[in-house]
């Protein structure tokens, strides 16, 4: 038999982490900015950076950021 | 100096006034000196709750005005070392600024054991101003999941306050749905919302039927003994937690839940 509990404990916890995923509009652009900013200050980027931020089952922000760069700026100079 | 605890929820229609005038009762039946202040400016329902809505000749915006003293606007229950004060019902909202607010609440802190104040619904003005004159918070919920979402959000908010303490209170829990796992479990509602359970509070006909005649204290049923083990909790931390799935365990359980079901 289903056990209907654990269904609204599990549709809860998508709404409760859905709510604090719920950053306000453009804040990811920034972060997204910012990070380009540093690393495009150290290599020589290829494309877009990316930027995603998600919150786990214990309420901590994971913060992926993925780029991907064709060479080190300081290695260069050195 | 007193114990001041804001009882709020975020969502409304959980039971916050109920909770707060029952857990009044269960400290005044330990001998525990509690006030209970209505904090619903312009929708007070505290002393309608209690059955006290017709001997209020004065209340909170009279006292802060300085049109009495602030003993003249509060009123003894009965029998019990439990007083309310009741809302002002004839002004608005914002005319009760927060400051005021704490500033009325320091005065009568050194003469009540305990403060509860009922809070308003919802994370407006109201609900500022009645956590900012607050030590600790209870937050009341159903185990429905749009009231423990609210009741998220709430604590979100009220961690930003310097409180010493927020607890949760899980009432209306039907315990029949709670035994055949058909509605969410307390434990785990305190788990997702991670602050402890202060209390258990079951679903009883009683509470609503005493509501509506202004006895609130006088329910002898389950949610009474609810009520004195979470009062017993914030006293004295025994972890005592009522069980509503008590009664529909066993053959006999098993009937009653079955025609309840039924019903």
């Amino acid at each position: 038999m289903t056990d209907i509990g654990d269904m609204a404990a599990n549709r809860l916890r998508r709404l409760l982490l859905s709510d604090k995923s719920a950053l306000p509009a453009g804040f990811t652009e920034v972060v997204r900015r910012e990070a380009e900013r540093t690393l495009s200050g150290y290599m020589d980027l290829k494309g877009r950076v990316d930027v995603l931020i998600d919150v786990d089952e214990s309420g901590l922000y994971r913060i992926e950021i993925r780029a991907a760069a064709e060479g080190i700026i300081a290695c260069k100079r050195i | 100096m007193s114990n001041t605890v804001v009882v709020t929820s975020g969502k409304g229609g959980v039971g916050k006034t109920t909770v707060t005038a029952s857990m009044g009762f269960a400290l005044a039946a330990r001998g525990v000196n509690t006030l209970l202040i209505d904090g619903d400016v312009g929708l007070n329902n505290l002393d309608v709750a209690l059955g006290m809505e017709n001997r209020a000749a004065y209340d909170m915006a009279d006292v802060m005005t300085g049109k009495c003293r602030v003993a003249q606007a509060i009123l003894q229950v009965p029998g019990y070392p439990l007083y309310i004060m009741p809302s002002a019902h004839a002004v608005y909202s914002e005319q009760i600024k927060a400051g005021d607010f704490r500033a009325l609440i320091a005065r009568l802190g050194g003469s009540f054991d305990y403060i509860l104040i009922d809070c308003p619904a919802g994370i407006e003005g109201g609900f500022h101003r009645a956590v900012s004159a607050s030590e600790y918070a209870i937050v009341v919920t159903t185990p429905h999941v749009s009231a423990v979402r609210d009741a998220d959000k709430v604590i979100t908010l009220l961690s930003g306050y310097e409180l010493r303490g927020i607890s949760l209170i899980v009432n209306r829990v039907r315990g029949d749905l709670l035994a055949r796992g058909e509605t969410l479990e307390p434990k785990e509602i305190s788990r997702l919302l991670r602050y402890p359970l202060l209390g258990v509070i079951p679903e009883d006909d009683e509470i609503t039927v005493c509501s509506q005649l202004g006895r609130i204290g006088m329910a002898e049923s389950s949610s009474r003994a609810a009520f004195e083990m979470a009062v017993g909790n914030m006293l004295t931390g025994e972890g005592r937690i009522y069980d509503p799935t008590a009664k529909y365990r066993g053959i006999i359980g098993a009937l009653r839940s079955h025609f309840r079901r039924r019903a």
